[in-house]
């Protein structure tokens, strides 16, 4: 049986099965109402956003000043066609034809010039009625943000915990992690304000742009000059500064990289007097990123006083161009300041548009990038229903196994033997022999290409993985213990912790007395934020973890390595009879084996006990010399 | 000792008293810096005036211009307006230009000095203070803190200088225009900061705890992803998942509460700063009808009631972010003024030969807890001896050998180096005498040849190769593609215990040093890697004066001399045969912790 062409490492622009808008669209699920409509909301609030000056043109031309109020003639002919053909144009809102007097002034205006305040509270009103859809608007596309942030972390997170164990072993975890982290708040940022603020700045442009034109068209035509010239320039700008900006991280990486090893290294700079190599090194890092940033800000000081310039001189266009526009009274000052209003209120949003588009750039690298890692298939199997009660997984019996690496190294060539009811069976072998794979495929982390292992009578491939991983408990050689408690770090988290057998496994790891010792005891915090342990006392509180699961079968992966001689002989004596298989290199934990076998390039080539290995020619028999000739001095 | 280099981080974020020293001392440290600042604070000064005088010049087109429209003469007087307000546009832009580039040159500047100075104080440093202090928080404060404190510094000046003269110049144009209508326009501005001011402190102390929370789930993602095959084989993942999705449910909660906070802090703010427009508009309305005010101060006035807020709403935030610095201030001013505990002498030789002669005179020693591990301990090492030290964890082995690198210094008595102090040498003297080889073998990224050269710069090619052969690494280096030039990756990553272990004794053989330390590794490779290993220790440790804190039984039969250590004495001291004739604490040790070993296999095989 050959193994199916699989993928277990992340490879570049793949994203099947989701694209990177899909997986932007299924991440959403959930909030997209939310979303929507906070984005809709934000439309409507870049709408009333031109109703405040508005209003102020109204106050400044046709109640101080005492020309008539008009609205734009496509809102004039609008108004006309529903409101019939003798309307005439009343005011700044389609006032009834009746208002406007024939003589000249218009009829509402004495009462405005008396009731002034009327058109300050309506501006006011205005301005609360932006502010309250503003909020809405930013604050539901701010909570949808958010819950799409969570649900892409708990994806991605779960995603890793399901993958294979041969994806995991080839993780780059730095470039796992970034994608984990700053490529999901890239994103997040994204949809939280890039994207809101790209359609309202839409929504001010298109709002805007209209309203000037139908109000002046000349005068519209200057004060649009600049925009485009605007808009290439910063997204041009934009483009180019990425580049340093990726110069800026890296260079910074290298930065922390130094302060990093000389803080964990320290015992070596200091013991080979080190201190001025390593200050030195440091002293060009640190300049070399003081330039690089330098640069990067010099390119924004041109860019920011470049389109500064720009956006003044067009204020100043406009109003030298009003200026000649009113000699033959074809505007007036209100007109003119609603103008500079207008242009005031879109040119920032302009000027960032450019930023904006080359954060699209980045985003869409981001969502890639995580794509990339979800497309990564899981593993298969992981549960299903399987009830036996009746089924004891203490036996296990290995038929003619094979097995590749899914880059085509043959591992294990034709393995067979069988372990019976509470043996200790010991595996030995040189690195690379292909015992660890074996204790691997056990719990099916691997599958065989040909060949069945059974367990307990049973062909594993009918047990779902995560029912055999409970059963068979599996002590690897460099056990991972998490950032917790020691008793979080045995017990499941997720069950009441049982005390009584929680002590007793770390009796029978023999770390029972190694917890007592510390001050909290079990509550006492494992690694940077609590005690380090030592190599020993690791893998023995790995092992106590592994023992208090209950499992039928134990192996353990040369996971005592660290353990000294003595602990390691208690431990064994306090396994008793208990079935379990134990991958070693010291000969000791290999003589009180009831069985051992001898591994060499993924095959068996020897198996018995202790005196029968050591009393014919062999690997064993070599190691056991080797030991020996280590362990012996040469005047004894 | 300042107790804040003890705290976490993130525990005193809020010291929310001014801290005066803190700031004094960042001020010195910017010494140089000061002609620039002066510059910076001139060009955002000139930058408000030349801002504030904007709507004036609007005011002017009104008032003067439009009244002249169409007379003689007009287009002139438009062309040089034109003029005038295009030189204005230039002007300006020149001066963005400038001051990013001033404040960006301050912030670079700042960020390096105090790198440079936390660095050149890290190499200073007595390891008490790394052994209290978290290697993820010294790194914090040189990167994050340091770069925090030059932002906030540097931007923060700007904004500062240029929002309090744009207000004040707004302020005085008003003023002058019509005093009255003036003090109106400016009624909302004490509630306008006073709001400002409470909302920034709120919102940064939410984003503070999101980012708290964050920190925490990044933890959570590095250690899900280490940690995965370890929780596949024992089947956590489920257990995994749900914690996981807590975490990132609270970091969701405080990022969502500090939105909503901002949601509703812009919309209030601008509201604010509209109340005074529509206060000039309905006024100022009444003014311009009853001609007490012309049509041009009222645009202006108009003008400037929505342009005040956004400086306002700088200075107050301004002043929040550098409360929030100095949290960042104070934690890299307590690192740069940490003492090192150990200095050299005024006049500490930095020359002189060493045979390798090491003597103890009654010397005394505790860590500062009180509990003395060494009293009136006296000892002498000849040169050229190899000593092991054996004894359980916390039998003095590891601060004997910390007082001998002078790690450590004695709280009382002396330690002679070829009859002389220690101490009347430079530190640094003695440790270019000395070779150290840790028990989990430190390298640095890089290449092969460059992690072995770091025993001794000047060493040629062919040093480095015979190094590597002594240590017998020659084998595995030569087998790999690149050879010398492999690189090892971050920490030695890319290579196996073992090659670590081996490069690491390379790295000591090419120093040649009079006096070697080993901490002998504990846990074992695999056997014939083994054998390699400890053949290269004793080509290490063969014709110098060795310190060897020993697990290996070889190594410490190899020894000439045994030094069995308890609670800070020296219980036993003598060759292997003295001591194992002598019956006592050596003897039984060995039985009981070695014999079994060697004795089984022989037993076996012979």
């Amino acid at each position: 049986m050959s193994h199916t062409k699989k993928m277990y490492q992340i490879t570049r622009n793949h994203w099947p099965p989701y694209g990177r808008i899909s997986l932007l669209w299924t991440v959403l699920a959930g909030s997209r109402l939310g979303y929507f409509s906070g984005i809709a909301l934000m439309a409507l609030e870049a709408l009333i956003t031109f109703t405040g000056p508005v209003i102020v043109k109204l106050t400044l031309d046709s109640v101080i000043g005492s020309v008539p109020p008009s609205v734009p003639a496509p809102m004039d002919r609008l108004a006309q066609w529903l409101l019939g053909a003798g309307f005439s144009g009343g005011g700044v809102l389609p006032l009834p034809a009746g208002v406007v007097p024939a003589a000249g002034e218009w009829i509402w205006r004495p009462w405005f010039r008396s009731h002034l305040w009327v058109l300050a509270l309506a501006f006011i009103g205005c301005i609360l009625l932006q502010a309250v859809v503003g909020f809405l608007a930013s604050y539901s596309v701010n909570r949808a943000a958010e819950a799409t942030a969570k649900r892409m972390r708990d994806r991605l997170y779960g995603h890793i915990q399901d993958l294979p164990y041969e994806s995991l072993l080839r993780a780059d975890s730095g470039d796992w992690l970034q994608r984990c982290t700053t490529d999901v708040d890239t994103t997040r940022r994204f949809i939280a304000a890039e994207a809101p603020e790209l359609v309202r700045t839409f929504f001010l442009v298109a709002i805007a742009l209209p309203i000037l034109f139908s109000l002046n068209a000349r005068l519209a035509l200057i004060g649009c000059a600049v925009m485009p010239v605007i808009i290439l320039f910063s997204f041009f700008f934009h483009v180019v500064v990425a580049r340093i900006f990726r110069g800026v991280d890296e260079r910074e990486g290298v930065l922390t990289g130094i302060v990093q090893e000389t803080v964990t290294g320290v015992r070596v700079v200091r013991s080979f007097a080190r201190e001025e190599y390593e200050t030195a090194r440091f002293a060009a890092a640190n300049d070399s990123f003081r330039d690089q940033v330098y640069r990067l800000i010099a390119w924004l000081a041109f860019y920011w006083g470049f389109s500064s310039f720009l956006g003044i001189l067009q204020i100043a266009g406009v109003i030298t161009a009003a200026l000649f526009f009113m000699i033959d009274g074809s505007i007036t000052i209100g007109l003119l300041v609603l103008f500079i209003t207008y242009e005031q209120q879109i040119l920032w949003p302009v000027r960032q548009f450019g930023r904006i588009l080359a954060d699209a750039g980045k985003m869409s690298v981001a969502l890639g990038r995580m794509a990339e890692l979800l497309a990564l298939p899981p593993e298969e199997e992981l549960e299903a229903c399987f009830i036996d009660e009746s089924w004891v997984p203490d036996t296990v019996e290995f038929e003619h196994v094979s097995f590749s690496y899914p880059d085509g190294t043959a591992v294990l060539k034709d393995i067979s033997f069988s372990m019976r009811a509470g043996e200790q069976l010991a595996i030995v072998g040189p690195t690379g022999s292909g015992k660890s794979t074996l204790v691997h495929l056990l719990i099916r982390l691997y599958e065989p290409d040909s060949g069945r292992i059974l367990l307990g009578g049973r062909d594993i491939r009918e047990i779902p993985k995560r029912v055999l991983r409970q059963k068979v408990s599996l002590v690897l050689q460099e056990s991972f213990l998490y950032g917790k408690t020691i008793r979080n770090n045995i017990a499941d988290v997720q069950e009441e912790a049982d005390e009584a057998a929680l002590v007793d496994a770390a009796r029978t790891a023999d770390f029972h007395r190694v917890a007592e010792g510390f001050p909290h005891r079990y509550e006492t915090m494992v690694g940077e934020r609590g005690v380090t342990l030592s190599g020993g006392q690791r893998q023995r509180l790995a092992l106590t973890r592994a023992l208090a699961r209950k499992a039928n079968l134990l192996v353990l992966d040369d996971s005592l390595s660290a353990v000294d001689t003595v602990t390691d002989l208690r431990i064994r004596e306090n396994l008793g009879g208990r079935g379990c298989i134990i991958i070693a290199h010291r000969l000791t934990t290999l003589a009180s084996a009831s069985r051992i076998l001898v591994m060499e390039d993924g095959r068996i080539t020897d198996r018995g006990t202790h005196d029968e290995l050591s009393s014919r020619p062999g690997l064993y028999r070599r190691l056991a010399e080797l030991q020996k000739a280590l362990g012996r001095s040469d005047n004894v | 000792m300042s107790d804040t280099t003890t705290q976490r981080p993130e525990e005193q974020v809020f010291s929310s008293r001014f801290n005066g020293h803190t700031w004094m001392q960042i001020l010195r440290y910017g010494k140089m810096l000061y002609p620039r600042i002066g510059l910076l604070c001139l060009c955002m000064i000139v930058m408000a005036a030349l801002e504030s005088y904007v709507p004036q010049m609007t005011r002017y087109a009104v008032d003067t211009l439009v009244p002249i429209l169409g007379k003689e003469g007009i287009e002139a007087r438009i062309a040089l307006f034109l003029g005038k307000f295009a030189g204005l546009a230039l002007v300006q832009g020149s001066l963005i230009w400038f001051f990013i580039l001033v404040a960006g040159s301050i912030e670079v500047r700042i960020v390096h000095n105090l790198r440079e100075r936390g660095f050149a104080r890290l190499q200073e440093l007595s390891f008490s203070y790394y052994d209290r202090t978290p290697a993820g928080w010294i790194i914090s404060r040189m990167t994050s803190d340091a770069q925090k404190l030059g932002d906030t510094i540097a931007w923060g000046i700007v904004d500062l200088v240029w929002g309090t003269a744009i207000m004040v110049s707004i302020s005085v144009y008003m003023l002058v225009m019509n005093w009255r209508l003036g003090l109106f326009a400016l009624a909302f501005m004490p509630v306008l900061l006073a709001a400002t001011i409470w909302f920034q402190m709120r919102i940064l102390q939410n984003q503070r705890k999101a980012r708290r929370a964050n920190s925490l789930l990044t933890g959570m993602f590095s250690e899900g992803l280490q940690g995965a095959r370890t929780s596949k084989t024992l089947v956590l993942e489920s257990g995994n998942k749900a914690e996981f999705a807590e975490e990132s449910g609270r970091l969701r909660g405080f990022a969502v509460r500090a939105a909503r906070l901002s949601a509703l802090y812009m919309p209030l703010v601008i509201l604010l700063a509209s109340s005074g427009t529509a206060l000039v508009l309905g006024a100022g309305g009444r003014l311009v009808m009853d001609g007490l005010l012309s049509y041009g101060e009222l645009i202006a006035f108009i003008a400037y009631t929505m342009m005040i807020f956004d400086p306002a709403r700088e200075v107050a935030r301004v002043l929040s972010e550098f409360q929030a610095a100095q949290a960042s201030a104070e934690r890299l001013v307590s690192l740069i003024e940490t003492e090192p505990e150990i200095v050299d002498l005024p006049n500490a030789r930095a020359e002189g030969s060493f045979s390798g002669e090491i003597r103890f005179d009654n010397v005394s020693f505790e860590y500062g807890d009180g509990t003395w591990i060494f009293r009136d301990f006296s000892l002498v090492i000849p040169a050229g001896q190899t000593v092991a030290l054996v004894g359980e964890t916390g039998s003095g082995k590891s601060t004997f050998v910390n007082l001998i690198c002078r790690f450590y210094e004695p709280v009382s008595g002396r330690i002679l180096v070829d009859g002389t102090d220690y101490r009347e040498y430079t530190q640094n003297w003695l440790h270019r005498k000395l070779g150290y080889v840790l028990q989990t073998p430190q390298l640095f990224s890089g290449t092969i040849r460059e992690n072995i050269r770091y025993g001794r710069l000047d060493a040629t090619d062919e040093e480095i190769e015979d190094a590597a052969r002594g240590a017998n690494a020659l084998g595995f280096i030569r087998e790999l593609e690149f050879g010398f030039d492999t690189r090892v990756g971050e920490g030695g990553a890319l290579l196996s215990t073992g090659q670590k272990q081996l490069i690491s004794l390379a790295r000591a053989l090419v120093c040649n040093p009079a006096l070697m330390i080993l901490d002998e590794a504990t846990s074992s490779v695999d056997t014939e890697t083994e054998v390699l290993v400890q053949d290269a220790i004793n080509t290490v440790l063969k014709g110098r004066t060795s310190i060897v804190i020993a697990h290996r039984l070889s190594t410490i039969r190899n020894a000439d001399r045994i030094l069995v250590m308890e609670d800070g004495e020296v219980l036993e001291d003598g060759s292997h045969d003295e001591l194992m004739a002598a019956r006592g604490r050596y003897h039984s040790l060995y039985t009981r912790q070695f014999l079994d070993e060697s004795l089984d296999v022989s037993v076996q095989t012979d």
